[in-house]
């Protein structure tokens, strides 16, 4: 088992499920209940990693965050390293990449919370922040908790993005879906199935505590 | 007649109607009296800051709605406590009169028994019931805003319940717009009433006087051998 994978595989999905779940709350909270006209544009932009080939997006933020553009010649000269084949460069990655797994469970999460009850709250004297913690937030839990996992097991599971943007750096950049691709590779098909049997534990189990909480509070997946 | 100490101008466009009115209210209890899809709700919800203006939060102007839209994720006291506020001060005072004001409220709803329910554990009439005392709660309102606060409940209970409600806003000065479409609630309560008809006010003024021909066509439909003070 490639241990060093595994740590930095979740060390990744761990930071990309917090600041998902950080900057998803407000930016699902303006897609539900915003009004501007940018809205739909917003959406599809979103909701394009569902069927982008992650090749084409690790493509783009290679370029992007290569040398050959101002963007990534200004991080260069600011890091003093290009961000691409870093950890921080893949963390990038891996948000752009899991962003529809966290924002859209939230978004249908809140669109469930009628406006009858924000409405109540609003005429009690209560300002927009505190409708969403003491109303919004709490109704949403099950969402939330979708959102995290999803998320989470989305970037445990992610491949082209990675090999695209990473590529296969030992203890930076080779996650566990890398290393089982390296490992087949080099035929060793003993260290496949270790990594390749864990890996489906883990999504199965994920998957199944999701369904169980949504049976149990009836609510819905996505 | 004293002065109005709010008024608010409404415009609107419903299915079929064009609502274009100003509200002005200088009694201590007004009536908005029309018709299913006068328009009634809507200048409601508008007063209310639900429909633009200056927003709902700064208002200070609860509205119980026709139908309760009590917190699922709260109990019935948790509830009622959500329209506290605690304004800089005598923090201890300010305490005991939330409280006090708590107690009055769960005694003129008898909602004591189901101060520890939630929502989905309560009747439609409890939950209306409670619905009403939260929007009664905060005790800077400038006005409380009830939506048909007590539709189909029993109707020996609705009186005695709005005329109880009737004294504790007296008492507490705390000016209430109701809205029904009900002859007998509106003349019970001896409010000032404002009729509207599809989007406008046709009148404004005593219930006795406003409601004059109903009232005529409610005494003549009810039975002869049973004396009525209406």
């Amino acid at each position: 088992m490639d241990f060093d994978a595994l740590w930095l595989t979740f060390r990744l999905a761990f930071t990309t499920t917090a600041i998902l779940l950080c900057f998803g709350l407000p930016l699902a909270a303006w897609l539900a209940y915003g009004r501007s006209r940018l809205r739909p544009l917003a959406q599809a932009l979103v909701a394009l990693p569902l069927v982008l080939p992650p090749t084409v997006l690790g493509f783009y933020l290679l370029v992007l965050l290569g040398p050959t553009t101002a963007v990534g010649r200004v991080i260069t000269k600011t890091l003093g390293h290009p961000l691409a084949f870093s950890f921080t460069g893949l963390l990038i990655g891996s948000l752009l990449y899991s962003l529809p797994f966290a924002v859209q469970p939230l978004v249908s999460g809140m669109m469930a919370v009628g406006p009858e009850l924000r409405e109540a709250a609003a005429t009690l004297g209560a300002r927009p922040s505190v409708v969403f913690v003491r109303v919004t937030m709490p109704l949403i839990r099950p969402s939330l908790l979708t959102a995290g996992i999803l998320a989470f097991t989305h970037t445990v599971g992610e491949f082209g993005v990675v090999l695209m943007l990473g590529g296969n750096i030992p203890g930076a950049t080779r996650t566990l879906s890398i290393a089982l691709y390296d490992q087949v590779a080099d035929f060793n098909f003993a260290a496949a199935n270790r990594t390749a049997l864990l890996l489906l534990a883990f999504s199965f189990v994920s998957l199944l505590l999701v369904h169980w909480r949504a049976g149990q509070r009836s609510t819905r997946l996505v | 007649m004293s002065e109005p100490f709010l008024y608010e101008h409404v415009t609107a466009k419903l299915d079929s109607i064009t609502i274009d009115v100003t509200v002005a209210l200088r009694s201590p209890w007004t009536v908005l009296f029309g018709p299913s899809g006068s328009g009634k709700s809507t200048i409601l919800r508008s007063i209310a800051g639900l429909r633009g203006g200056p927003p709902a939060w700064k208002r200070h102007i609860p509205l119980a709605s026709q139908q309760a839209a009590l917190f699922p994720h709260m109990t019935v006291r948790g509830n009622l406590e959500f329209g506290r506020e605690l304004p800089a001060g005598d923090f201890k005072r300010e305490q005991e009169l939330h409280a006090e004001r708590f107690q009055d409220l769960v005694r003129v709803f008898r909602i004591g028994e189901l101060l520890d329910r939630y929502p989905a554990q309560l009747s439609g009439g409890q939950a209306q019931r409670v619905s009403v005392a939260r929007a009664l709660m905060p005790r800077y309102s400038r006005l409380v805003l009830l939506d048909e606060p007590f539709t189909g409940l029993e109707q020996a209970l609705r009186d005695e319940l709005l005329l109880t409600l009737k004294q504790w806003t007296r008492e507490h000065r705390l000016p209430v717009l109701s809205v029904t479409h009900d002859v007998t609630e509106a003349l019970l309560l001896e409010a000032e009433v404002i009729k509207l008809h599809e989007g406008r006010i046709v009148a404004q003024g005593p219930a006795q006087e406003v409601l004059a021909e109903e009232r005529l066509q409610l005494l003549r439909s009810l039975d002869g051998s049973r004396t009525f003070t209406l």
